[in-house]
């Protein structure tokens, strides 16, 4: 856990700021961004992506609850992926306005869900 | 101070810090006040035909919805009056506005209007559910797996009813402040109902359960519930970290880690399912859709009262092929204090022309 954590501080001073929202879930994840919108492909989703969505339904629900983290464009802290993430126990910036706009699809992202921070690795 | 004043300051305590973006599928509070006034005639009527005004609270408790669902329709009924053109029967909303305060007032004495809890068990209930439920020990999977229990099932809800009446299906009562074993506990119980409405929709969406109900017992955590039970919110702990015990009981049967999963797996393809069906669906076949789930929350009291519960033809008429209002919520804005939220949901003029 200790490793892991300093080995994520690390790769957050090495990569890119892109994008800030509302902290809406803490602790920090790494993974492949998937941008899923309603009714979108769920299949290429893998355990530990993390999903990137104007706003979380329950067509994406199958995904939701593999993914490693949750970034929204819309949304505040009490909305639902917010309050899911929490459950989940896994992190969520929420209320970006244009994440499905400025993370590219298929990259790698780290999700600092104390801060509200997303920062690309690639 | 009257009622209408404490339930503002617990709604607002759900909106405060919030923007009206992301109702799903539809934008009720625009749509409601196109015919909820004839909806509201309907449940004065029942109420009235009942005596129910005239009944003691513990007679009529079983036909009113759950804490945080009075809510929603105390909330929605308010704004659709202030912002409805036809000629409302102010006596009605007056009727039916009265006997849902009243219910939350008996039935949650302590917060009716949920300003930071939705604390529905007196003591003696609390003791005895501490005291029975079978608790297992919680690890950090089996904490995450009851988040993903709870993704699951309340995706379902929002399937099943929507934004639109999500409450009438998943509550949360709490937070208590319990003693266990010589330790101190927060309680939370989860509780997801109604989970079969066979009028609302085909067979093939509905869940092989009706009710769940998830006792968690944490600690090193603070828990609040502002409004209405399905936004819970935590600080000062991880909802993860902090659980040390639980209880799931489905149809009233305590289940383990297989069946859970099952369940996760169950409920989230489910969820998805009647989602996609949503998205196929016209504004029509929507607007009729939500007519179907606002009336179907106070079904046992139209049953009760031997009133059909569904949508009238005058409402279905009132909302057809008619464009849905955006003129009053401020999408998008920010409400940051109570008076914005009492100005724009017309608490004050529903007080004056209504209730005074």
């Amino acid at each position: 856990m200790g490793l892991l954590l300093i080995y994520l501080i690390y790769m957050k001073k090495q990569k890119k700021l892109i994008l800030k929202g509302i902290a809406a879930s803490s602790g920090n994840a790494q993974g492949k961004a998937w941008i899923i919108m309603p009714n979108g492909n769920l299949a290429d989703f893998k355990e530990g992506d993390i999903l990137v969505t104007t706003l979380t339904d329950p067509t994406m629900v199958t995904v939701m609850i593999k993914a490693s983290a949750i970034v929204t464009d819309i949304g505040g802290i009490t909305s639902h992926p917010a309050i899911l993430s929490r459950e989940m126990g896994i992190p969520a910036v929420v209320g970006t306005k244009k994440a499905t706009k400025v993370i590219k699809n298929g990259t790698s992202i780290l999700v600092d869900g104390d801060k509200g921070e997303i920062y690309a690795l690639d | 101070m009257h009622w209408i004043k404490r339930f503002s300051k617990g709604y607002y305590s759900l909106f405060g810090g919030n923007s009206f973006e992301a109702f799903q599928p539809l934008d009720f509070y625009h749509f409601n006040p196109l015919w909820y006034d004839l909806w509201i005639s309907g449940v004065a009527k029942a109420i009235k035909k009942l005596g129910l005004e005239d009944k003691k609270f513990s007679e009529f408790e079983d036909l009113i919805p759950v804490p945080s669902n009075t809510r929603t329709i105390l909330a929605k009924l308010i704004t659709a009056y202030v912002h409805c053109n036809s000629s409302k029967k102010a006596g009605d909303f007056k009727t039916v506005s009265n006997l849902l305060a009243r219910t939350l007032i008996e039935k949650c004495p302590d917060d009716p209007f949920s300003e930071n809890s939705n604390p529905c068990h007196d003591a003696k209930e609390i003791k005895k559910i501490v005291g029975s439920a079978a608790w297992k020990d919680s690890s950090i999977d089996d904490a995450k797996n009851i988040g993903r229990l709870i993704t699951s099932a309340g995706s379902l809800v929002h399937g099943l009813y929507n934004d639109v009446v999500t409450d009438f299906a998943w509550e949360v009562y709490g937070p208590y402040k319990v003693r266990y074993k010589n330790s101190d506990y927060t309680l939370l119980i989860r509780h997801f109902t109604n989970l079969k409405p066979s009028e609302l929709w085909p067979a093939r969406y509905m869940s092989s359960v009706d009710d769940i109900k998830i006792y968690s017992l944490y600690q090193n955590i603070h828990w609040e519930i502002k409004a209405v039970g399905c936004h819970t919110i935590s600080s000062k702990g991880s909802p993860v970290e902090s659980l040390k015990k639980h209880s799931i009981v489905v149809d009233g049967r305590q289940i383990g880690n297989k069946k859970r999963d099952k369940l996760i797996e169950e409920l989230s393809h489910k969820a998805r399912d009647i989602y996609r069906q949503i998205k196929k669906m016209n504004i029509e076949q929507i607007k009729y859709k939500v007519l179907l789930q606002e009336c179907y929350q106070l079904k046992k009291l139209f049953d009760a009262a031997q009133m059909s519960w569904k949508p009238t033809n005058e409402i279905i008429k009132r909302v057809k092929n008619k464009p849905i209002p955006t003129n009053f919520l401020p999408h998008g804005v920010v409400i940051k204090n109570v008076k914005d939220y009492e100005k724009i949901f017309g608490i004050d003029t529903f007080y004056k022309e209504v209730l005074k």
